[in-house]
């Protein structure tokens, strides 16, 4: 099982025994190799100094000599190497090598062999050690715990990481499904156990949150996955497990969890109070007004001029204080019922003019709608309100002596389309450019131009919603622009937003 | 015109103000109509089952309901009145200050006859009541 190596002390570089070196393999070889090189050095001379055909005997002689010298060199060098080798060995206090050796090998060719093969085993383990270390610290890292078991034979590994996040020392326990489901919480116990049942039995994989306590005492909460692979003739063979601390994102997700349930009470008494404002500010609202007119009948005739004034500052407060509310109220449900649909913006303008079909005729306006308008996707109820506040306040926002002049216009901007509802009425002043999108923000006085200052706030609310902006455009001459864009595609709202 | 001369209203209303102003419109009107006036549901319930201090009370031809009342609301004494074989057949009109969507959803649901937003100004009040009476006392057949 590759994973108990895991737990085998490490080696080392100061820990590796070094190999015994075999002098008389080298000395043997060195003699022999002086001894030919001498030979043949002395033949050479011989060649050059006695051309003459007659002393061709003197280079038999050197034929007859050469073997010999180089024999003897070598078994010269051969018995002086494996006396450095006996006496190095009795230094180390290793035993000698066997006399037998010495006839049967004597140049230790199979000790230095065995030498070569043990190097490059221990190389060889060096690089797995590294390469499982590696997987170890990765397994650290990644708190994830690997496990993997014989299901035959019933006998299983546990990675170091596998017994860290069980709080155990590895060595210190067997690695046994009876001693992990210790570790599992006895709450959980009893599933756990059935899934270890159902695991040793069937194939396939299996994922399971649990929770375990350490020997400390500590609860901790795991993400289990199990998967059991098949031998040939297809029967469950192997257990592969993987454990995974989730303690801290379970947290997490409880903390998200317990944030989305806030928002979702805070959104329930948005939607409460929305509806406490309809119904319950209106109700003495409309009783204060309803009584002031009553009264302002019955006292018709008996009323001097400051009291009726009275009576029409009271009736206008509560007419006044009427629009707020349904504006707020307006304002607090943009968003709240979502029907996002594709619709052609040419049925919003349509629809809104229709709405204002009485403002346009009382001003004598002229309203151009640009004849090609797009197919949006958004909610069509809110974009026709949108249009209505646009060009409501085209009309109203209009110069006393001059007929409103409206028009709607739609540009193609690459992944959206913009908008432009111009006028040549009164204009907003660069420096009010932004406040105008703020909530119950007016510029003028209520005598001059009646409003709540909620109109553009909702306009902004609903663009914002869809994904695109609005802005003041800043334009030469009269009136005024506002220009906005719409996404061409879906809008996805972002996350909490 | 229907068979009755006179006309009984139950008004199921607990605002005194909202209750003089359905007063005062229906004595505005045409048609000759008794109001009887009773603060909440249990009331209402003891009315129509002729219970308690209501045991000589007639059979209203018309209930209007509001849907905001203390203890029981609106909607439940409607549940109430149509889940009972006796009562199920009287026209119940609700009558609320709230437009909210769900309101009117839910008391169609629930069988309301038909549902009325009260109006803000006085003179929107007592046309809208006009226009109920007009319907129930002049265009439609009520039950026998």
């Amino acid at each position: 099982m590759g994973l108990a190596v895991l737990r085998a002390p490490e080696v080392t570089a100061g820990t590796i025994p070094r190999p015994r070196e075999r002098i008389a393999a080298r000395l043997g070889l060195l003699f022999a190799a002086l001894a030919a090189i001498l030979v043949g050095i002395m033949a050479l001379a011989v060649w050059s100094l006695w051309p003459d055909e007659a002393d061709r005997s003197l280079g038999w002689l050197l034929a007859g000599l050469v073997p010999l010298l180089v024999g003897l060199s070598f078994l010269g060098g051969l018995a002086i190497g494996q006396r450095v080798d006996r006496r190095l060995a009795a230094l180390d206090g290793s035993p000698p090598p066997p006399a037998a050796e010495r006839w049967s090998d004597p140049l230790g060719l199979a000790a230095a062999l065995d030498d070569l093969g043990r190097r490059f085993e221990q190389s060889q383990r060096a690089a797995e050690q590294r390469s499982r270390a590696l997987v170890a610290n990765a397994e650290r890292v990644a708190q994830l715990g690997t496990s993997e078991r014989d299901l035959q034979s019933g006998i299983g590994v546990w990675s170091d990481e596998f017994h860290a996040i069980l709080g155990l020392v590895p060595g210190s326990c067997v690695s046994s499904q009876e001693v992990f489901l210790e570790s599992v919480h006895p709450g959980d116990r009893a599933e756990m156990a059935e899934i270890l049942r159902s695991t040793n039995a069937e194939t396939g994989c299996r994922e399971v949150d649990f929770r375990i306590v350490r020997p400390d005492g500590e609860v901790r909460m795991l993400h289990g996955r199990a998967e059991v692979s098949c031998d040939a003739a297809g029967r469950p063979a192997r257990l592969k497990a993987t454990i995974q601390d989730i303690t801290e994102r379970k947290r997490l997700e409880n903390e998200l969890d317990g944030l989305i349930r806030e928002l979702w009470r805070s959104n329930e008494e948005l939607e409460q109070f929305a509806y406490v404002a309809s119904h319950d500010l209106r109700q003495p609202l409309r009783v204060v007004g309803s009584y002031v007119s009553l009264l302002e009948e019955e006292l018709m005739g008996s009323l001097g001029g400051e009291s009726l004034e009275y009576m029409g500052f009271v009736r206008d407060g509560v007419r006044r204080m009427d629009r707020l509310i349904t504006d707020l109220l307006a304002y607090s449900r943009v968003g709240r019922v979502i029907g996002d649909a594709p619709f052609t913006a040419a049925e919003a303008v349509r629809s809104a003019l229709a709405d204002l079909q009485i403002e346009i005729e009382d001003s004598d306006a002229t309203v151009n709608v640009a004849e090609a308008l797009p197919t949006l996707y958004g909610d069509r109820g809110e974009m026709e309100r949108l249009f209505l506040n646009l060009i409501g306040n085209a009309l109203k926002y209009r110069r006393p002596d001059q007929a409103p002049h409206v028009s709607v216009e739609c540009e193609d901007a690459g992944d959206q389309w913009l908008f432009r509802v111009r006028d040549n009425g009164i204009g907003i002043p660069p420096e009010h450019a932004e406040r105008v999108f703020g909530i119950f923000q007016r510029l003028h006085a209520r005598d001059e131009y009646e409003g709540t200052g909620v109109g553009l706030a909702i306009v902004k609310k609903i663009i914002d919603r869809h994904g695109g902006t609005i802005r003041v455009e800043p334009h030469d001459g009269p009136g005024a622009v506002l220009a906005f864009s719409w996404p061409k595609g879906p809008h996805q709202p972002e996350a909490g937003g | 015109m229907a068979s009755k001369d006179i006309h009984d209203i139950l008004l199921v209303e607990d605002d005194p103000g909202d209750a003089g102003l359905v007063r005062i419109a229906l004595r505005r009107s045409r048609h000759v109509c008794r109001l009887h006036h009773v603060k909440d549901g249990g009331e209402a319930m003891d009315f129509l089952r002729r219970a308690a201090a209501h045991g000589q009370a007639p059979r209203p031809d018309l209930i209007l309901l509001d849907l905001n009342l203390p203890g029981r609301n609106g909607h439940e004494i409607l549940e109430e009145i149509r889940g009972d074989t006796t009562l199920s057949s009287i026209p119940v009109v609700i009558l609320s200050t709230s437009g909210a969507d769900r309101d009117v959803k839910k008391a169609y649901a629930l069988g309301a006859s038909s549902y009325v937003s009260k109006p803000m100004d006085v003179e929107a009040f007592t046309a809208a009541i006009h226009s109920i009476e007009d319907f129930w006392f002049g265009t439609a057949q009520l039950p026998p």
